[in-house]
């Protein structure tokens, strides 16, 4: 049984947003990269940054950084506030614009 | 002279006969004076030399030239009459025999010995002899022995003048003997005296090669010109000598030594042993009780002397001449006792070998023990390469071999050693075997079968009868010393079983510490008790007692209060009821009144504690940030004391990575300080061990409370920390993964851990599993990943082991890589230890 872990597309104001709930780990990085890519996908045919809304999510792991890393240049995140260290450590908030939820 | 045919003066005859008497006067005259001369020349030459031998010829040669005899014999007589040594000169063995049998009396002078009556033996053989001189040689009324003097030719007889002769000598003669004597004593008591020196060498260079008893005897019998010397020792050694029963052939030398060595002899009536008791050495040709291979050789003359060092009698010394050979004179009695005495330190030292075997033994508690010290015993006596035990089980199994010097299990003997020590088994018990150079060994009994000792000299040596016998007597003591051991053994054993059934569970759940110490050794079983038992509603009861006293006796009474409070938790989960329970439980069972206990029943989820206290010291309890309280609420009197006396109960929740001990009053007591003041130690022991791990910490306070010399009393520490470790062990699968870290997540709230530090804690670990899972399982379905989580009162330790390969990290960028970064990052230490078992991660992170 992989974690749990709900991905929705959302557009709403011509903004997109992968609003994710759960927990990303490597029992469910595929669907999160499936999403994240199709999130992209829709966000750049209407020329938009697709916002990664990691709010809802109570875990990630490197494997979701390492894929928040590969969209570095098309996304902005929302973070709950105790994904912050990992987020900052890791790297990615020089990159991305992070904002706690 | 006397011219027969001249004439003178006087009347024809009768001058001639006056001639002729004067002339024999003068030639008597002459005579004598030239036998005054001849006999004061022999008297010289006799003295002149302090050889007896030598002096006794020179007498008889003496004696023949002073009477013109063709034969001559010298007797000489030892004190009792009987005859020491006959020299003869031209005489055959019958006459000499039948000369000694003749008294003599104050003289004996036989002008023909073919009508002496007392001659009737002599001429049955057809002697020649015709006449005889028998004159006795005294001094000072000392009968030294008889000079004789005989003749065969016809008409030959001796005249009275040398009779006077003979006499005068004769007298010369005894002072010559005697001081021939005195300077023979004198000789042969410097070689007693050098053999003692000899002896005494040997004793004081401990070197085990001289056998100090065989030397004992081989001396003896050579000082002695003996035929066989035995030396017998006491049966029982530890017996006073009054009350022993046997002496045993420890060492033999001469004729029959294989024989008689070993051989039993009873105190009551046997020689020996009455010499032994009485201490006084003695002459004899009859001994009382026949002591085969010794006494029944024939009737010879022995002397039996006792060895005694401070008025203990060690043994005894018996010496035999042959047949034939002279009587022992009491002179020899002298002789013989200086030598004893140094014999007799010698048996002293050879049972102290004894005694230190069986000091070994006696200090040893386990049967195993005791074979390693009789093993080390026996190398050091023999200085021995190598001392093997081996104990063939009577039922069966594998036999056991406990060794000095070089050990090996018993397969990996050479086979040659096997089939020696097979062999041993197989043979007669107690008696050693020496067939093949270089070793020797003995079987004996042994609690739970057949025991085998084998001693590898590792050089070519004589195993003497000595040393057989050492090794006989050893190897009886090492029997008597396994089965007393065997005994104990058997009883601690129902000692432990006793403990394991009724002291407390062996396995403790997570988060628990315990020591346990029972004052009475070699049991280890006490009065004192714990108890750690999961509550049908998930909370753990915790127990600690002590019933008065210590040993078995309150150990059984401990056992039974102990199961009656488990039944009163299952009963009825509080702690006040089980003890008001055990109050009436108490009254009844004798011995059990005034029992302390405290008893607690804890919530491990949430850290609450509820505990009441019959009279015990209050448990400590040492929170994260130091604050050291004494729990002594909910206390009253102990048990047994009272019935239906309110019991009350107090609550407490024991914050998270507190440290919570309950023990008893061993630990902390001690007659030259207040309680008090042992327990405010053991708190600040625990406040300064907050940082260890539980079970060091439990160590580390045993062992620094032990007064020097140990404990004295029954001692429990049961400690607890809040939470209790984390231990998970699951398989290596990635959908696992969230539950996981579901039981990481509440176990770090109840460890007190900010949400935002959890996350961090929670992800590096979640990378250390994802490592294990990626990695070091991608090639295998069945690996497992075990976790383990840590509290301390500062610190979160997580340990995550796999037992995959290990893929050395990746360039940073790819997923693991990034992985470990992240880990690095969120823990203040990481460390990665990996080799063919698997991989372990350990994390740990200081608590903010």
């Amino acid at each position: 049984m992989a974690t749990s872990l709900t991905l929705d597309i959302v557009s709403r104001d011509g903004a997109f947003s992968l609003v994710a709930a759960g927990e990303i780990d490597m029992s469910n990085i595929e669907a999160f990269n499936e999403r994240l890519a199709a999130g992209i996908k829709e966000s750049a045919a209407n020329g938009a940054t697709l916002i990664v809304d990691l709010g809802a999510v109570t875990y990630l792991d490197s494997t979701a950084i390492t894929a928040l890393f590969g969209e570095a240049d098309g996304i902005e995140i929302i973070a709950h506030p105790h994904l912050m260290d990992v987020l900052t450590v890791s790297g990615l908030a020089e990159m991305v614009t992070i904002e706690p939820a | 002279m006397v011219d027969d045919g001249d004439t003178s003066a006087f009347t024809g005859d009768g001058w001639r006969d006056l001639v002729g008497r004067v002339h024999a006067e003068l030639d008597e005259l002459v005579a004598a004076r030239d036998r005054m001369e001849q006999l004061v020349r022999l008297i010289v030459e006799i003295g002149s030399d302090l050889d007896l031998d030598v002096t006794l010829r020179r007498i008889v040669g003496a004696a023949m030239e002073l009477c013109d005899a063709r034969y001559g014999a010298l007797g000489i007589r030892a004190a009792d009459g009987g005859l020491v040594s006959f020299v003869r000169s031209g005489i055959d063995a019958e006459t000499a025999r039948w000369l000694s049998d003749l008294p003599v009396g104050r003289g004996l002078r036989v002008d023909d010995l073919q009508a002496y009556p007392l001659a009737a033996r002599l001429h049955a053989q057809g002697t020649p002899m015709r006449t005889l001189l028998g004159i006795p040689i005294t001094v000072r009324d000392n009968d030294f022995g008889s000079l004789y003097l005989l003749d065969d030719r016809p008409d030959r007889a001796f005249a009275s003048s040398q009779e006077a002769a003979v006499r005068a000598l004769a007298t010369a003669a005894a002072a010559a003997i005697d001081n021939a004597r005195l300077f023979e004593r004198e000789r042969e008591s410097a070689k007693w005296t050098k053999a003692s020196r000899e002896i005494t060498a040997a004793l004081l260079s401990g070197d085990p090669q001289t056998r100090p008893l065989q030397l004992i005897v081989n001396r003896a019998l050579e000082l002695a010109d003996a035929e066989q010397a035995i030396l017998l020792i006491p049966g029982e050694p530890d017996l006073p000598t009054e009350q022993l029963n046997t002496l045993v052939v420890a060492a033999t030398a001469g004729r029959y030594s294989s024989e008689v060595i070993g051989r039993q002899v009873p105190m009551e009536g046997s020689t020996t042993g009455s010499v032994a008791r009485r201490g006084v050495p003695l002459i004899t040709d009859s001994f009382q009780y026949p002591i085969e291979g010794f006494t029944d050789v024939g009737e010879r003359s022995a002397i039996v002397m006792p060895l005694t060092a401070d008025d203990v009698v060690l043994g005894v010394i018996a010496v035999a001449r042959r047949p034939h050979q002279p009587a022992f004179d009491n002179d020899y009695l002298d002789l013989v006792s200086d030598f004893a005495q140094h014999a007799a330190i010698a048996l002293a030292l050879a049972a102290g070998r004894e005694h230190a075997l069986n000091r070994e033994l006696a200090q040893a508690d386990t049967v195993d023990g005791a074979l390693l010290a009789a093993a080390e015993e026996l190398r050091r006596l023999w200085r021995a390469r190598r001392v093997l035990t081996v104990t063939f089980p009577a039922t069966y199994g594998e036999p056991h071999v406990v060794a000095a010097g070089e050990s090996a299990p018993w397969a990996d003997l050479s086979p040659e050693i096997r089939q020696s020590v097979l062999a041993l088994r197989d043979s007669d018990f107690l008696t050693p075997h020496a067939e093949e150079p270089g070793s020797a060994g003995i079987a004996l009994q042994h609690p739970n079968g057949v025991l085998v000792v084998w001693i590898d000299f590792g050089e070519q040596r004589l195993f003497t009868l000595e040393d057989q016998t050492l090794l006989t007597v050893l190897a009886g003591r090492l029997g008597q010393g396994l089965q007393r051991v065997h005994r104990v053994d058997q009883q601690r054993e129902t000692a432990l079983a006793l403990q394991h059934a009724i002291l407390g569970p062996a396995d403790l759940p997570s988060g628990f510490a315990v020591r346990y110490q029972a004052a009475s050794h070699p049991l280890q079983v006490g009065g004192d008790w714990y108890d750690i038992v999961t509550l049908d509603d998930g909370r753990i009861a915790l127990v600690v007692g002590d019933c008065v006293g210590h040993g078995l006796a309150a150990a059984t009474v401990m056992g039974q209060i102990r199961s009656a409070c488990r039944a009163l938790l299952f009963e009825n989960p509080s702690p006040a009821a089980a003890l008001s329970g055990l109050d009436r439980f108490a009254a009844r069972l004798p011995g059990a009144q005034c029992t302390t206990a405290v008893c607690a029943v804890l919530n491990p989820d949430t850290g609450e504690l509820v505990y009441s206290s019959a009279g015990h010291p209050p448990p400590i309890l040492v929170d994260p940030d130091g604050t050291t309280r004494k729990l002594d609420d909910g206390h009253t009197i102990a048990l047994g004391i009272r019935q239906d006396w309110p019991r009350p109960e107090a609550l407490i929740t024991v914050p998270a990575r507190a440290t919570l001990a309950l023990y008893t009053d061993g630990l902390v007591e001690r007659r030259t300080s207040p309680l008090e003041e042992g327990i405010d130690h053991a708190a600040n022991l625990i406040h300064d061990g907050q940082q260890s791990m539980l079970n060091d910490l439990a160590e580390h306070v045993m062992s620094s409370l032990a007064p020097p010399g140990g404990y004295q009393d029954d001692v429990v520490l049961l400690m607890y920390r809040q939470p209790a470790s984390l231990e998970l062990e699951f398989p290596a699968d990635a959908d696992l993964l969230g539950q996981t870290r579901n039981a990481l997540r509440d176990w770090l709230t109840r460890a007190g851990i900010n949400p935002r530090q959890a996350m961090n804690v929670l992800i590096a670990t979640g990378e250390a599993v994802a490592n294990g899972i990626e990695h070091g399982h991608r090639d295998s379905a069945e690996g497992t990943i075990r976790l383990t989580a840590t509290a301390l009162a500062d610190q979160i330790t997580v340990d995550v082991v796999d037992n995959g390969s290990w893929k050395p990290a990746q360039p940073a960028g790819s997923t693991r890589g990034r992985g470990i970064t992240v880990m690095q990052k969120l823990m203040d230490d990481v460390a990665i230890t990996h080799d063919t078992a698997g991989t372990a991660i350990h994390l740990s992170v200081r608590i903010v």
